[in-house]
């Protein structure tokens, strides 16, 4: 009789043994190579938890709801109630706009998870965002906007608030986001609806940036309001032609003028008494060219080398805002808004609140601070040069009857098509509440095209002085 | 006075049950909470409780002794396997509720019907022939489902997989043939000779590579290999070399490799084994699906009802273990891991303690059996060896596998009737009861 | 509502208990695993037998559970085998017992006719309740319990409670058996 006895030890031994591995490889999956594995882009288990917690929603500062969280088959799902005009702002799927921008405080994950929270209430909830934004501004200027392409920004210039952040063409984010059609319509419609021109649409400032220029040269007490210039039409500055609006040349003028007949060959030649090195030095200063910061995926600007070549050649283009100069609307708001708060720079902020569900304020927001760009006299002094353009210049267009209002008006020359109309302003002059910057696609004179716009815009904002 | 005594040992067997009862319906509570239903049907899961202890108490009739470890362990497997299943899909819970009772019924029996194990081996070539009559008939006439035929049966009344019933089968052929000629065998035995010993091994050989043709043609990759690997223990059993084991090795090899250039659906199992990253939303989805599960569980899981089975393909069948990896954690699929461990030992145990050569090569090979079924599915959920079509007994849902492992069940108690000698170990100890 | 708030920390709760239990389930299980696979190994090779239910030289049964003492911890299989104390049935005479049959002996073992003992013995000559083989202080006694025709401790007839060691006859009825100290 054969004992099998030792032998079926060795198969269980083997198989033990089979068994220690298989314990040690899920060992390895499990553990060491979890994070490896969270992290795949093939791995949807990050966006599908998101779809079980309950998000907050997003609010305007004047308690428009915006983003509003509803369930669906189990799922969340953000609906919008206030529709087209904020769709650049809520975006129209999960990865889009602030519903991405703002997951972390809207789903309560990152600096918002708030561990002993979760646990009593089961899983991660969300909290209110309440935006800086105001509604019936907003709403006006998507409105005045309607038609065309373009973009309109409003702040606050004391605190950086952002007031209005509106982009044309839009679209129905609430269609656009229940119908495939729907979403591919928006997708291949050749006038992109879904850029967000206002901080990701880069253009040639033109004329407006001229500002820009003016505030360095006093800066530097290279010039004054009274500084006077040649400007014969047409003109070689720095190796370069300069053409002038007005072809046969405006003459003798101050810069104070220059600024408000917007003439380029005066800012050509300011540019060039500039030099390279304090242009690029102040653009550092103005934080001219950084993205936004408004939880919305943004464009950096862009300015030529000038170190590179023919830098001064190009240097006396940008000083016009033409050259390789393209900024995106927030970005000229930005630099007016630093002009318009005594030349400190400011970071402009989208999220005035964050609150949990049981009505706590969990985060106040404020600007990010970018420091004294020019001195307050020079910002002062600018203030009444760009007052002279609305009062004197192209900028009658913006005049408010009761108040004292500073602009510039811009005209863009676009290698692409008809000239970008481009017009940026502030009001009051001598307490300055709201920066207002319009942009309009093609629209050639920025005081016909962008002027009216921004004016009603700035009136509705001073008049409900929402901040 | 003493009849009225339960013994020791049953006692310790039904409050492991008792125990394991309460653990199922502690388990479906987080899921149905999770899910955020509370249906009373969900109580079902005690039904199968009720079930594995009524089973306890029927098997009792004739008073011998038998096991008391491997019923316990079936009924927590199977308790963690409905409440797993329930979080997949309740109804297909509900089904395999039933199938367990079914299987449950079907062990009670043969464990009453067969007295002793070895009124089984002389229909052993019977056995090995109604498997293979099963698998031809199932190639020619079965119902066909991805390209391959697994199912028999008639549409809307009885279908079951023959796969499953031929493992049974053909360990009981191998058991039989062995027990017969396994003392020739041994005395054939020479030292240094290659083969030998092949008048006998030989046409256990050809036929298994016979069965494994039929499987690699049919895509069941996983029953060629459990197959072969049962063949493999039974060589090395039968002869005590492990010459026919690696003969046969390679010769599986071989045909591995011949398969992977002949047939395309092998090729490609092989394919994604080897790098699912190649195509991850196409063919390798499941494999990395199964990685992600077990990743996003980590240690304890991300609790029973919070994961997400419905993005991994097969979640209630092959990949079930990633299932409970992700939402039982390494904890989960290492507890998971170890009730089979005693399941297999206690198998190989029984084997050893057999007082016949049949029952004690039956209970081996039962044990090679659930061992090669679980090693080969979570290899291939571990991503070890490729992905098979194997079933994770007791957990996975299938009726079939199901009924199946419980008969296999069902003769490992018979031969534990006669294996032990008495119960328990009758020494006072600390006065402790359970 | 006090309950709505720890919501959470009961299912948390119950979910590291639920895998708790799980490995809770598996050390007893394994426990009583190695209890009976540990006496395997220490147990001689069984000789796997085609015929003759109890081969001789054999570590074997226990009678019957009255030996048993209740409450013990889980043990799932059979006992563990091992080399304790015991009686061989040196001559079965008329009785029901086997020539050469081994019978353990637990901390207490009555001997007699009746179906309540632990070694049952039917004999003409065995009473209902003929004797006990007991542990004391380490060592195995045999005593009397008041039987007709006596209990026999190497011929001599046990009237106290005798001190068995290692190849005493006890003589019960008409048969006679061997005791065997083993390593208990």
């Amino acid at each position: 009789m054969t004992d099998y006895s030792p032998n079926i030890r060795k198969l269980l031994a083997i198989s033990l043994w089979g068994f220690v591995l298989i314990a040690l490889v899920l060992g390895y999956w499990q553990i060491v190579m979890a994070p490896a594995l969270n992290a795949s882009k093939y791995n949807q288990r990050q966006s599908l938890a998101l779809q079980r917690i309950r998000p907050g929603r997003v609010l305007t500062k004047d308690g428009v709801v915006i983003l509003a969280p509803q369930r669906q088959d189990g799922q969340w799902k953000f609906t919008y109630p206030a529709g087209s005009d904020f769709a650049h702002l809520t975006g129209y799927a999960p990865r889009t706009g602030l519903q991405y921008g703002l997951r972390e405080p809207l789903y309560g994950m990152g600096q918002y998870a708030d561990a002993w929270r979760d646990l009593l209430a089961g899983g991660p909830t969300g909290n209110d965002v309440i935006l800086t934004i105001n509604s019936t501004a907003q709403k006006l200027a998507e409105e005045e906007l309607d038609g065309r392409r373009g973009a309109v920004v409003a702040l606050n210039p004391r605190t950086g608030a952002t007031l209005v952040l509106a982009s044309a063409p839009t679209y129905d984010p609430a269609e656009v986001s229940s119908s495939q059609e729907e979403l591919d319509l928006l997708r291949f419609d050749p006038n992109v609806p879904e850029l967000d021109r206002a901080v990701q649409g880069l253009y040639p400032p033109g004329s407006v940036f001229k500002i820009f220029t003016a505030a360095v040269g006093l800066d530097l007490g290279l010039v004054t309001p009274e500084t006077e210039f040649r400007c014969a039409g047409t003109e070689r500055v720095a190796h370069t032609r300069v053409k002038c609006r007005i072809l046969s040349g405006h003459g003798t003028l101050t810069l104070d003028k220059a600024l408000w007949a917007s003439c380029n060959i005066a800012f050509a030649k300011l540019g060039d008494k500039i030099g390279i090195d304090n242009f690029i030095e102040y653009m550092k200063k103005f934080h001219l060219l950084d993205e936004a910061n408004v939880g919305l995926p943004s464009k950096k600007g862009r300015m030529y080398d000038f170190r590179g070549f023919k830098g001064d050649a190009q240097l006396a283009l940008a000083s016009f805002g033409q050259g390789a100069t393209m900024l995106t609307p927030l970005q000229v708001a930005r630099l007016t808004a630093a002009i318009a708060n005594k030349g400190h720079v400011l970071q402009p902020y989208i999220i005035s609140q964050v609150t949990t569900p049981d009505k706590r304020v969990r985060m106040k927001g404020q600007a990010g601070d970018f420091g004294q760009a020019v001195k307050p006299e020079t910002a002062h002094t600018l203030a009444g040069m760009m007052q002279d353009v609305v009062e004197k210049g192209t900028g009658r267009v913006a005049a408010i009857r009761g108040v004292s209002v500073a602009g510039k008006t811009g005209s863009a020359e676009n290698p692409q098509g008809p000239a970008h109309g481009w017009f940026t302003c502030f009001a009051p002059v001598e307490n300055p509440q709201v920066v207002v910057t319009v942009l309009v696609e093609g629209g050639e004179s920025g005081s016909e095209s962008a002027g009216p716009i921004a004016r009603k815009v700035l009136e509705e904002l001073l008049e409900t002085q929402n901040r | 006075m003493r009849r009225t005594i339960i013994s020791p040992g049953r006692r310790s067997e039904l409050s492991l049950l008792i125990f394991s009862t309460f653990v199922s319906v502690l388990g479906m509570a987080l899921v149905c909470v999770a899910m955020q239903q509370m249906p009373l049907r969900a109580l079902r899961v005690t039904a199968v409780s009720a079930g594995f202890i009524l089973t306890a108490m029927l098997l009792q009739v004739g008073g011998k002794s038998r096991d008391r470890l491997l019923l316990p362990c079936a009924s927590l497997l199977c308790g963690i396997g409905i409440v797993v299943l329930w979080r997949i899909n309740p109804d297909l819970a509900s089904r395999q509720i039933l199938w367990m009772l079914l299987g449950l019924s079907a062990m009670v029996g043969i464990y009453l019907l067969v007295d002793d194990v070895r009124d089984l081996a002389p229909y052993k070539y019977t056995a090995g022939a109604v498997a293979l009559g099963l698998l031809i008939i199932t190639m020619v006439a079965g119902r066909e489902s991805h390209g391959a035929r697994l199912w028999l049966g008639v549409d809307g009344y009885f279908m079951f997989q023959p796969v499953e019933l031929a493992k049974i089968l053909m360990a009981l052929f191998l058991a039989g043939y062995v027990a017969e000629k396994g003392d020739i065998i041994r005395a054939s035995m020479r030292p240094g000779v290659f083969l030998s010993g092949f008048k006998h091994m030989g046409p256990l050989l050809l036929v298994v590579l016979f069965f494994l043709g039929v499987f690699v043609a049919q895509r069941d990759l996983g029953a060629a290999v459990l197959f072969l690997g049962l063949f493999v223990a039974v060589s090395y059993l039968a002869t005590g070399r492990k010459t026919y084991a690696l003969l046969s090795l390679i010769l599986f090899a071989g045909g591995m490799v011949g398969a992977y250039y002949l047939f395309g659906h092998v090729r490609q199992r092989f394919d994604i084994w080897i790098n699912p990253w190649a195509d991850p939303t196409g063919n390798g989805y499941q494999i990395l699906q199964g990685l992600f599960a077990l990743g996003s569980g980590g240690l304890t899981g991300v609790g029973l009802g919070h994961g997400f089975p419905g993005t991994i393909p097969a979640a209630e069948t092959d990949m079930v273990y990633a299932v409970i990896g992700e939402e039982m954690g390494l904890a989960g699929t290492l507890a998971v891991l170890l009730l089979y461990v005693l399941v297999v030992a206690r198998s190989f145990d029984l084997g050893m303690r057999a007082r016949n050569q049949f029952a004690s090569l039956l209970a081996t090979c039962l044990g090679v059996v659930f061992a090669l079924q679980t090693l080969v599915i979570t290899g291939g959920v571990l991503r070890l060896i490729p992905l098979t079509g194997i079933t994770m007994p007791f957990i996975s849902y299938g009726g079939t596998s199901i009924v199946v492992n419980f008969i296999a069940l069902g003769l490992l108690l018979a031969v534990s009737r006669d294996a032990v000698s008495e119960e328990t170990d009758p020494k006072l100890r600390d006065g402790r009861t359970d | 509502m006090a309950l709505g708030m720890a919501f959470g920390i009961i299912i948390l709760v119950a979910k590291y208990l639920f895998l708790g239990l799980i490995y809770l389930f598996l050390y007893w299980a394994f426990k009583g695993l190695f209890a009976q696979m540990g006496s395997e190994a220490r147990s001689a090779p069984q000789v796997p037998a085609a015929a003759a239910p109890v081969p001789a030289a054999q570590p074997t049964l226990v009678p019957s559970p009255a030996a048993t003492l209740p409450g013990t911890v889980p043990a799932f299989a059979p006992a563990p085998v091992r080399t304790r104390a015991s009686l061989l049935v040196g001559d079965a005479g008329e009785s029901s017992l086997s020539q050469g049959e081994t019978i353990e002996l637990t901390a207490a073992v009555t001997i007699g006719r009746a179906d309540d003992n632990g070694v049952v013995v039917k004999d003409k000559f065995c009473s209902g309740h003929h004797a006990l083989i007991f542990l004391q202080g380490g060592q195995r006694l045999l005593r009397d319990r008041g039987s007709t025709n006596g209990t026999f401790h190497n011929g001599q007839r046990v009237t106290t409670d005798v001190a068995l060691r290692d190849g005493d006859r006890v003589g019960i009825g008409t048969a006679v058996f061997e005791y065997h100290a083993g390593t208990q």
